[in-house]
C-alpha cells in the first residue's frame, strides 16, 4: 500500500491546525512586534469556551450541524475576550517598556491562564472529553473523519476572509499601514489601539477556530494542550515569515507536512533506523526551521527588513 | 514579595486528617464549588437541589442502619476465590512413562493455603501444539492447609509453531471451588524452562526425521495470512 | 493607573509561577505529640496532578487509608503516623527532590511510592544514602531490583528499595503469552513511550513474542505528551498487523487507540499496568472496546480483604482510581507501619530516640516482612520483589474493565 497520500494529508491536516494558530503570532507581531506566548493559552481556553457551550449551556442530544456553530462562537467569544483582555491589561501597559518585559509577562500570563483552566475548570485537572466528529470517509487510498473535512474547510474559510479583510476593507488597510509604521499610521489618523485590539481578537479567534477542530478531531481538550500546540504556531510563524499572514499558514503547513512525513519515512531510509519514527519528528521539524532560517533569516515569505528589531 | 507562597492542602473530603499534600495547589473547596455550582444552568441548579434533599432524606433513614451493618458484618466471611489461594510449586522431570520422545512429566507440588477445597484440571501448557494433563486423573481436589504432589504429563502433538526455547513456560489450568471457576495460569522459572525445552528439543529437534503436520515453520506462516 | 496595571501583571504572573513551583515546606509539626505519643511521617509520592495522576491519586488514598486504619486500631501503640503527600508529576527531577525533603524530614520513617519506574530510578539513591525504606507499589521495571544486568547477572543494587509490585519481565511474558494463544494473534506492531517503564516493557515484550513464535513486524516510539498519532497510525495500518502493543501509561494510549480507530486500524491495542485505569476508558470512549491490559495483582474485586478498603474509599469519595494500585499501596504501607511496630518491640517498646537507628530497623523490619495483606501475603525476596507475584489479563468490555485470566508466578 502507498502510504505517501494518507501521510500527506495527515500532515496538510495538522499544519492546517499549526497555521490557524500561527495567524495570532503573526499578526500581532506584525504590529506590535511582540511574541504573544500566552496564545497557545487563549487557543486553549477557546476550546474549553467551545466545550462550556456544548456541556452546560446546549440540551442533550443538540446535532452536531447546530452545535459546532454555536461552539464555535462561545470558544471565539472566550478567547477573543481573553486576547484582548490581555492586551488590554498586560501588554498595553507595556507598550513603551523594553522588549523583555511584556515578553516575560506573556509568559507568566501564559502559566497563569494554564493553572486557572486547571483549578477552577470542572475536571480540567485532566484530559476532558470533547464530542468527536468521528465518521470516516474512504477517498482513494486516503482516510479521513468528518473533524478532518471540518479542519479543512475552516483553514480555507478563515485564510480567504483574512485575506480580503486585510487587502479590501478599511480597517485591513489601516492594519497594513501600522504595521509598517505605528507612528506614522497614527499620525495620517489611525487609531493604532482599536487596530492593535482588532489583530488580538482576530489571532484569538482564529486560535478558537483551530481550538474547536482539535476537540472534534482528537475528542478531548486539556489544559496543557496550548503549550505544544502553540510551540509548533510559534515555529510555524517563524518558518513563513514572521509578520506575513500567508507565510503564517504556509509555514504552518510546510512545518505539519514535514513533521509528519519525517516520523513515517525517516526511520526507513538505510542507517537512519535510529533517527527516525514518531519521537523524532519535532527533532526533524525543528532541524527544518533551523535549515531555512540560514538559507533565508526572513522566514519563507518574510520580507526583509532593514531594522524592525 | 517572595516567589513561592505558602501551599494550600489538597481539598480533603476530612478537615481534620492527618493529611498535606506538597506540590499540588488546590483550590479551596468552597471556591471550587461555588464557581461549579454557578456555572450550571438554572434548571440543572433546581435539579440537583431537589435531588440533594432526597439524598439527604434517603441517608439519614439508612446511614444507621448502614453503620451498624457494617460492623457485625465481618464474620460473614465468603469463601476466597480459588486463584487467591492456590500455589503450584515445580518440582523436577520425573521419569516418563513411555520410552517416546514426544511426551514428558513433570512434578508439582499444589498447595490450597484457606478456604474450601480446590479442583484443579490442566487443560494446557501455553502453546497450541502441546497437551497437557495431570495423571492418573484429570481432576483432581486439594482441601485447605494440604499441600498434594502430582504429575502432568505433556505431550507433543504438533511441532510447527512450537518455540523450542520458551521462556517462562505456562501451564493453564482451571481452578474450581463453591465460589467461582476460574481460568488460570501458572508461570514457572528456569528448572521447568530446561526440563520443557529439553522435551521440545528431543520431539521437534530432529526435525527431518520426524516431519511435522505443517511442513512451513513459524516464520512461513506468518506470511499465509 | 499604568503603574497599578503593571503590579496586577506582575502579580499574575508571580502567581502563576507560585501555582507551578513544586513547593516544599519544612514540617514543624514534628513530634511535638501531645504527652506520650510519637508521631512518625509516612511520605508518598506519586504523580497527582496531571499525567497519570488517575492511577497516582489510587496510590496516595490507597496509602492514606492504611495510616487511618493503623491509627484507629491503634496498630503501634504510642505512636500515632501521619501521611504526607508528595506530587513528583510523573518527574524524575521532581520525584528527586521530593525523596530528599522526604528524608530531611526529621520524623519520616519511609516512604510509599512512585508510580513510575523512571521516576524510582532517581528516588532509589536518596532512600539508600538516608538509609531510609521505600516500598513502591507500582514499579515493574525489573533493573531497579536486579540491577542493570537483569538477565543474565541479577544483583541488587539498593537494600532500601521493595516493591510489592511484581516486574515487567513476568508482566511482558504473560501479555505475550496471551496475545499469542488466547487473543491467536500473530503479527504485532510495538510501540513504547521511551520511558523506563514503558520501553522496558515493550523491549520485554517483543522479545517474548518473538520467542513464542510471533511477529514484531515494526516497532516505533511516541513522546509522552504527544497529541496527534496520525502518521503513526498509517504506519500501523500499512504494517498489517494484528495487534498493537503499547509500552507505557493511559495519557498517550487512549489518544492512540482512538486515532487508530477512527483511522479504520479496527486491531485492539494491548499495554501494562500503566494503561490499567478507568481514564482510559474515559478518554478513549467506545474506541477502547476490545482493548486489553495486564496489570499486577488479581482483581480487587475478588480479594474479600479488599473489600472493606474499597468501601473505604468509595465511602471517603476519594479521586483517582484504586483498581489498579491502591490495595498495593495499602499493603506497602501496611508494611512500614508493621516495620516501625518490629523495630519499637525490639527497643523495650520505646520508639527509638534517634531517627536514624529507628530508620534503619525498620528497613531491616521490612525485609522480614510476612503478613497477610489486602492483596495477599506480603513478604520480600533476597531482591526486595514481591514474592506474591500474581498477574491478570483485563479487557474493555462494555465500556469496564473485565478480568479475563489471571496468572500466578512461581519462579523459586
Amino acid at each position: 500500500m502507498n502510504t505517501l497520500p494518507q501521510q500527506l494529508a495527515n500532515g496538510l491536516l495538522l499544519g492546517s491546525m499549526y497555521g490557524l494558530i500561527a495567524i495570532g503570532y503573526t499578526m500581532v507581531y506584525g504590529i506590535v512586534q511582540l511574541i504573544n506566548f500566552a496564545h497557545g493559552e487563549i487557543f486553549m481556553t477557546g476550546g474549553f469556551g467551545a466545550l462550556t457551550v456544548y456541556v452546560y449551556i446546549l440540551p442533550d442530544g443538540t446535532s452536531m450541524a447546530i452545535a459546532i456553530p454555536l461552539m464555535l462562537i462561545g470558544g471565539g467569544l472566550v478567547a477573543i475576550l481573553i486576547a484582548v483582555g490581555a492586551e488590554r491589561f498586560a501588554y498595553r501597559p507595556l507598550r513603551g517598556a523594553p522588549r523583555l518585559a511584556p515578553l516575560i509577562t506573556a509568559i507568566g500570563l501564559s502559566l497563569a491562564l494554564q493553572e486557572v483552566v486547571r483549578n477552577f475548570y470542572p475536571g480540567a485537572d485532566r484530559t476532558i472529553a470533547f464530542p468527536g466528529l468521528d465518521t470516516t470517509h474512504d477517498i482513494g487510498s486516503i482516510t479521513i473523519k468528518d473533524a478532518d473535512i471540518f479542519l479543512i474547510l475552516a483553514a480555507i474559510v478563515c485564510m480567504s476572509a483574512l485575506a480580503f479583510f486585510v487587502r479590501k476593507s478599511r480597517t485591513g488597510r489601516a492594519m497594513q499601514a501600522t504595521a509598517q509604521d505605528p507612528d506614522t499610521a497614527q499620525l495620517m489618523g489611525i487609531d493604532t489601539n482599536r487596530i492593535i485590539v482588532i489583530a488580538f481578537a482576530i489571532g484569538g479567534f482564529f486560535a478558537a477556530v483551530a481550538a474547536v477542530a482539535y476537540g472534534l478531531k482528537y475528542g478531548n481538550v486539556e489544559y496543557r494542550m496550548g503549550f505544544l500546540m502553540g510551540l509548533k504556531a510559534f515555529t510555524a510563524a517563524v518558518l513563513g515569515g514572521i509578520g506575513n499572514i500567508y507565510g503564517a499558514m504556509l509555514g504552518g503547513l510546510v512545518l505539519g507536512v514535514a513533521e509528519t512525513l519525517a516520523s513515517a519515512y525517516i526511520d526507513g531510509v538505510p542507517g537512519m533506523q535510529q533517527l527516525g519514527g514518531q519521537s523524532w519528528a519535532n527533532v526533524w521539524a525543528f532541524a527544518l526551521l533551523i535549515i531555512v532560517l540560514l538559507v533565508r533569516p526572513q522566514g519563507l515569505l518574510g520580507e526583509r527588513v532593514a531594522d524592525r528589531a | 514579595m517572595s516567589g513561592i507562597g505558602p501551599v494550600e492542602p489538597v481539598d480533603s473530603p476530612e478537615t481534620d486528617e492527618s493529611y498535606d499534600v506538597i506540590g499540588v495547589d488546590g483550590p479551596r473547596l468552597t471556591d471550587r464549588w461555588t464557581t461549579r455550582w454557578t456555572g450550571l444552568p438554572p434548571r440543572t441548579r433546581r435539579t440537583a437541589l431537589a435531588m440533594g434533599a432526597i439524598t439527604a432524606a434517603t441517608a439519614a433513614a439508612l446511614v444507621p442502619h448502614a453503620l451498624t451493618a457494617d460492623r457485625t458484618e465481618t464474620p460473614e466471611n465468603p469463601a476466597p476465590w480459588p486463584a487467591n489461594v492456590t500455589a503450584w510449586h515445580y518440582l523436577g522431570s520425573a521419569p516418563p512413562a513411555s520410552p517416546q520422545a514426544t511426551s514428558g512429566r513433570f512434578r508439582f507440588a499444589v498447595s490450597v493455603h484457606s478456604g474450601p477445597p480446590v479442583t484443579v484440571r490442566v487443560i494446557g501448557a501455553a502453546f497450541k501444539g502441546l497437551t497437557a494433563h495431570a495423571t492418573p486423573a484429570p481432576d483432581f481436589t486439594v482441601s485447605a492447609g494440604a499441600t498434594r504432589r502430582i504429575t502432568v504429563e505433556i505431550s507433543v502433538a504438533d511441532c510447527s509453531d512450537l518455540p523450542l526455547n520458551a521462556h517462562l513456560p505456562f501451564l493453564d489450568v482451571t481452578l474450581r471451588n463453591t465460589r467461582a471457576i476460574q481460568p488460570h495460569s501458572f508461570i514457572f522459572g528456569d528448572a521447568y524452562s530446561r526440563d520443557l525445552s529439553e522435551l521440545l528439543h528431543g520431539a521437534c529437534g530432529r526435525a527431518p526425521a520426524r516431519p511435522a503436520p505443517r511442513p512451513t515453520g513459524s516464520a512461513g506462516s506468518q506470511n499465509a495470512d | 493607573m499604568r503603574r497599578s496595571l503593571v503590579i496586577l501583571t506582575s502579580v499574575l504572573a508571580t502567581g502563576a509561577l507560585t501555582l507551578t513551583a513544586c513547593g516544599s515546606r519544612d514540617d514543624n509539626g514534628g513530634d511535638s505529640g501531645d504527652g506520650d505519643t510519637t508521631t512518625l511521617t509516612i511520605g508518598v509520592d506519586a504523580p497527582l496532578s496531571g499525567e497519570n495522576s488517575t492511577t497516582g491519586l489510587g496510590i496516595q488514598y490507597g496509602a492514606q487509608i492504611a495510616v487511618d486504619d493503623a491509627n484507629k486500631n491503634k496498630l503501634v501503640p504510642g505512636v500515632t503516623f501521619k501521611l504526607k503527600a508528595y506530587d513528583d508529576k510523573a518527574q524524575p527531577a521532581t520525584g528527586q527532590s521530593n525523596a530528599t525533603s522526604i528524608t530531611g524530614d526529621k520524623t519520616a520513617v519511609g516512604a510509599v511510592g512512585p508510580l513510575n519506574s523512571g521516576v524510582a530510578q532517581s528516588m532509589q539513591q536518596v532512600f539508600a544514602s538516608a538509609n531510609m525504606v521505600e516500598i513502591s507499589p507500582s514499579n515493574t521495571n525489573p533493573e531497579l531490583t536486579q540491577g542493570k544486568n537483569w538477565q543474565t547477572d541479577k544483583k541488587r543494587p539498593y537494600k532500601t528499595y521493595f516493591r510489592t509490585a511484581t516486574t515487567d519481565e513476568l508482566q511482558g511474558s504473560f501479555a505475550a503469552d496471551y496475545a499469542l494463544n488466547g487473543l491467536k494473534k500473530k503479527k504485532v506492531f510495538v510501540v513504547d513511550d521511551k520511558q523506563t517503564y514503558g520501553a522496558g516493557l515493550a523491549k520485554i515484550f517483543a522479545e517474548q513474542f518473538k520467542k513464542l513464535g510471533g511477529t514484531v513486524v515494526a516497532t516505533d516510539h511516541v513522546n509522552t505528551g504527544d497529541k496527534d498519532f496520525s502518521s503513526l497510525v498509517t504506519k500501523i495500518k500499512n504494517s498489517k498487523a494484528d495487534l498493537l502493543y503499547y509500552g507505557g501509561q493511559y495519557d498517550e494510549s487512549s489518544l492512540i487507540t482512538k486515532q487508530m480507530k477512527d483511522g479504520g486500524v479496527k486491531i485492539p491495542l494491548f499495554g501494562g499496568d500503566g494503561m490499567y485505569a478507568t481514564t482510559y476508558i474515559e478518554a478513549a470512549g467506545t474506541e477502547s472496546e476490545g482493548d486489553l491490559a495486564t496489570a499486577i495483582g488479581v482483581p480487587a474485586d475478588t480479594l474479600p480483604a479488599a473489600k472493606t478498603f474499597i468501601e473505604t474509599y468509595k465511602a471517603k469519595g476519594y479521586k483517582g482510581d484504586y483498581g489498579a494500585y491502591g490495595a498495593y499501596s495499602y499493603d506497602a504501607t501496611t508494611a512500614i507501619i508493621k516495620a516501625v511496630k518490629a523495630a519499637v518491640e525490639a527497643n523495650d517498646n520505646k520508639v527509638p530516640s534517634d531517627i536514624n537507628a529507628l530508620r534503619s530497623s525498620v528497613v531491616d523490619e521490612v525485609q522480614k516482612s510476612d503478613f497477610e495483606g489486602i492483596s495477599g501475603k506480603v513478604s520480600f525476596d533476597e531482591y526486595g520483589d514481591t514474592t506474591n507475584k500474581q498477574l491478570t489479563v483485563y479487557q474493555v468490555t462494555n465500556g469496564e474493565w473485565k478480568a479475563v485470566k489471571t496468572g500466578t508466578a512461581d519462579l523459586g
